[in-house]
């Protein structure tokens, strides 16, 4: 038996993993080899220290630190949702309310009889529509700067209040 | 805690119910806590290690195995922190130069206040040469082996190794730790 082989095998004597086949070719090589007698010593002392070793107390602060953050992390949580749903809400409000006018100022620029008319087939054509909307958009821009402000307003209040609703529903499932 | 309780806290976490998942850090902070304190060697560190173990085992609860021991399943999540926390930084080894290199005796004798004294300086002094003398992965096997009683085949199963390569890892674990212990003149037993 190689010297290596044997305090291989004493590691795995130690834990009570070794064959008991393997026990007494250990033993015999043991009695015969003053290196390997002598590094089984000092495994078994090793092995006795470590035992020794006793655990540590744990912090309660790490229950205390897991809950503060797992807190910290629902609150985010609900913080993104509420910033989604606000940002979706003003959407949608300012959508709704700005379609009928788009539509009319299409309307009142004969844009649109041609857009669902069918009427546009050349791509000058389609290109003099680009321009008109833009100038339109930029037009509508214009004139409806304090409408725009106060649908914002609108959607942002409403967007609060489903952010408040929400936040609650979830605290009282949680 | 029973088996029963511990089930019933895992699936009312799973559900998102945080105060039930408090119930199984309350179980659970003292073995994870000792296992990122074996590993990281300071208390600071192994607190902060601990309570990210828990954080990860919470947002990953679903993909738990009901089957597989909760204890092995969260000392894996903490050894794996550790080992990838060890290797990001490069743990700097502090030097024991400053340190006594007195050799201790271990005493089977009812511990007087100089022995309790003794035995957590020795108990210091261990800890220092594992976490300077071992690799990440070493130094968790001899941990789960000599605090949590593992056997083989649990080491294998929290570090994600085969049964035969934790038997090695002990071994030179164990070697090296004998070599470092003669030079620190630590063997008067």
């Amino acid at each position: 038996m190689l010297c290596e082989d044997a305090q291989y095998m004493m590691s795995a004597r130690l834990d009570g993993e070794l064959p008991e086949a393997e026990m007494e070719g250990l033993d015999a090589h043991l009695r015969a080899c003053r290196t390997c007698e002598s590094q089984w010593q000092r495994f078994r002392a090793l092995d006795s220290l470590l035992r020794e070793i006793p655990m540590e107390r744990s912090p309660n602060r790490v229950r205390i630190g897991v809950m503060q953050r797992l807190e910290r992390s629902q609150k985010a949580h609900q913080a993104l949702l509420g910033g989604t749903a606000l940002t979706l809400g003003t959407l949608a409000l300012a959508g709704i309310l700005l379609a009928p006018l788009l539509m009319g100022l299409l309307e009142a620029t004969g844009v649109a009889p041609a857009l669902f008319s069918g009427g546009l087939t050349t791509i000058e054509q389609l290109i003099g529509v680009g321009e008109t909307l833009g100038r339109a958009f930029f037009t509508l821009l214009e004139q409806l700067v304090l409408p725009l402000a106060f649908l914002s307003l609108c959607g942002l209040i409403l967007a609060v209040a489903f952010n408040r609703l929400w936040v609650k529903a979830v605290q009282r499932v949680s | 805690m029973t088996e029963q309780d511990e089930k019933e806290w895992i699936k009312r976490a799973r559900a998102g119910d945080q105060i039930a998942f408090g119930n199984l850090v309350s179980a659970y902070q003292s073995p994870v806590y000792n296992l990122a304190y074996r590993m990281l060697g300071s208390p600071m560190e192994a607190e902060e290690a601990a309570q990210e173990a828990f954080i990860r085992a919470y947002k990953y609860l679903n993909s738990y195995d009901i089957n597989r021991p909760f204890s092995t399943w969260l000392l894996s999540i903490t050894s794996h922190y550790c080992i990838d926390l060890l290797r990001r930084r490069r743990l700097k080894l502090f030097s024991l130069d400053d340190e006594s290199t007195g050799a201790y005796r271990i005493s089977n004798d009812s511990p007087t206040p100089e022995t309790v004294v003794r035995r957590r300086e020795l108990s210091d002094h261990m800890q220092e040469l594992l976490v300077q003398e071992l690799s990440p992965i070493d130094r968790a096997a001899v941990t789960l082996l000599y605090w949590y009683d593992h056997s083989y085949e649990e080491i294998a199963d929290v570090l994600d190794l085969t049964v035969s390569a934790v038997k090695s890892r002990l071994y030179r674990a164990r070697r090296t730790l004998a070599e470092a212990m003669e030079g620190e003149n630590l063997y008067a037993v």
